[in-house]
């Protein structure tokens, strides 16, 4: 079960080309491909006549042909030819879905359509501001959305799963103010006096500092997570900026799309930075991963007797939790409502 | 541990109240320590099938009603009180070791530790290792009544996820 009117990234904005692609998202394959004029244009990845993928096969124009009998569905999904008759069915239509294009990222809307105008995509603008510098990466998490969300929830997991990178002792020594609101949890972590992780040491030169980050998780689909140092006693707008994007997408119920984007307002341009950064944090994701893989796999075969054992610092993570239910069963209540399944 | 609970996060319960917090947040997991509702209403009967021995205190709302706090608690656990006051200039609260501590306001708007603008029904929450101390001042507008409830423990509590 998923959230379904929700805005989430499906694609980074370069691997779109005029070629179809497939990307499964939410459960359901997804073909995504641009237009001549440059727009994307997302499809349900089926063909109305007898379910072959649509992104196996080509594209005529801004149209796209089926590779099995020629089916041509326009943008809107509708079908504008059959190769084999004159008369189009009624039923040939594919679903086709809101996109927008934004600061690098396609975001895709799989619910109901009519809602997706009233909703605008969140901010991201740091991945193409000119006075921020970034790397990202893209990647499919095997584990659940729900396990990257909790993850970001609660960052003391760094002290011990990044230990040569973003985490120490001062991430799990240092309380958190936790701020929840109808579907905005935060989790903050003011770390006063102490040494900047090892990654930011070797980034900044600086080895005593006041440090922070603040996770604000957007449910359902994007943490965004603001972070810094700066010298003791300074100003947090003074220090060394970073906002870290963690746009979460679920592919299945145990798999999940990972949009990560690592902004930073210093060393802007600089190239040795940047190739320090896209390797040392594509490291931090591959630990995530791993670890997430596996209590994935653990959790699936955890008896039912056995719930997780939270503590305090899992604040976030419990308001979160509650709130992705109650918004999974506000959505399902409406379909039945409107007679419609989940 | 600080949370602040925004009046929208407040979760509907039975009797028209809302749930403002609870420890354990997560029913049926942990042993049951304590929650905080607020019914609409300074009249509203009391939930009486609920366990815990009540203690309860009209707040004024901005509109000028009244709703109902009501704490209840596991009395072989917890020793609740509320008190109900103007923020005025400002004031401190001082929490002991072994104590959670709940601001809940009622009318108006309050600035916690400088940085959380509290409004109406919004909530603040401490508990655990920190903080031990707070000032609340006023807000912009009006002076703004709060409720400060005292979770007192017999042995350790705290805010249960």
């Amino acid at each position: 079960m998923f959230i379904k009117n929700a805005w989430y990234v499906i694609a980074s904005s370069d691997e779109i080309v005029h070629e179809p692609m497939k990307r499964t998202i939410l459960g359901d394959d997804v073909v995504l491909y641009r237009k001549l004029d440059g727009g994307v244009v997302a499809l349900d990845d089926r063909c109305a006549h007898r379910a072959y993928p649509l992104s196996a096969g080509r594209l005529v124009g801004d149209n796209i042909q089926c590779g099995y009998h020629g089916f041509e569905y326009n943008c809107a999904g509708i079908c504008v030819r059959v190769p084999a008759q004159e008369r189009i069915p009624e039923r040939a239509v594919v679903q086709a879905f809101p996109v927008v294009e934004a600061h690098r990222w396609v975001w895709i809307w799989m619910g109901d359509p009519e809602k997706a105008a009233a909703v605008p995509v969140p901010d991201t603008h740091w991945m193409t501001d000119p006075a921020w510098d970034r790397v990202t990466h893209t990647r499919l998490f095997h584990s659940s959305a729900d396990l990257i969300h909790d993850n970001l929830l609660d960052l003391t997991h760094e002290s011990f799963l990044h230990q040569s990178t973003i985490g120490d002792e001062a991430v799990y020594e240092n309380g958190i103010t936790v701020e929840v609101d109808a579907q905005t949890v935060s989790v903050d972590r003011w770390m006063p006096g102490c040494h900047p992780s090892p990654l930011f040491e070797k980034a900044t030169g600086l080895t005593l500092v006041d440090r922070w980050h603040t996770t604000e998780f957007q449910i359902p689909s994007l943490h965004v997570i603001h972070a810094g140092v700066v010298e003791p006693g300074g100003r947090r707008e003074d220090g060394h900026l970073l906002t870290v994007l963690n746009a979460i997408t679920p592919a299945t119920e145990n798999t999940a799309w990972y949009f990560y984007a690592f902004c930073r307002d210093f060393a802007v341009g600089d190239e040795a930075m940047n190739e320090l950064l896209q390797q040392s944090l594509g490291e931090v994701l591959t630990e995530d991963e791993d670890a997430l893989a596996l209590q994935q796999e653990r959790m699936e075969t955890r008896p039912a007797r056995l719930p997780d054992v939270l503590i305090a610092q899992d604040a976030g993570v419990a308001k979160a939790r509650r709130i992705l239910a109650r918004m999974l069963a506000a959505e399902a209540k409406e379909l039945a409502n409107a007679g419609r399944l989940p | 541990m600080r949370l602040v609970l925004r009046a929208g996060s407040h979760r509907e319960v039975a009797d028209g109240a809302l749930e403002v917090a609870a420890s354990p947040d997560t029913p049926r997991r942990e042993r049951w320590q304590w929650d905080i509702r607020v019914f609409e209403a300074a009249t509203a009967p009391n939930g009486s099938q609920r366990k815990g021995v009540p203690v309860s205190a009209n707040l004024g709302r901005g509109d000028g009603s009244a709703s109902r706090i009501e704490v209840r608690a596991d009395a072989e656990l917890v020793r609740p009180e509320i008190q109900v006051r103007s923020v005025g200039t400002g004031f401190d609260v001082k929490r002991e070791l072994q104590e959670v501590v709940a601001v809940i306001v009622g009318s108006g708007s309050a600035l916690a530790e400088g940085r959380h603008r509290l409004r109406e029904l919004d909530a603040l929450i401490l508990e655990g290792d920190d903080p031990y101390f707070l000032r609340m001042e006023p807000g912009p507008d009006f002076d703004a009544t709060v409720a400060v409830i005292r979770l007192k423990g017999t042995g350790s509590i705290g805010w249960v996820p």
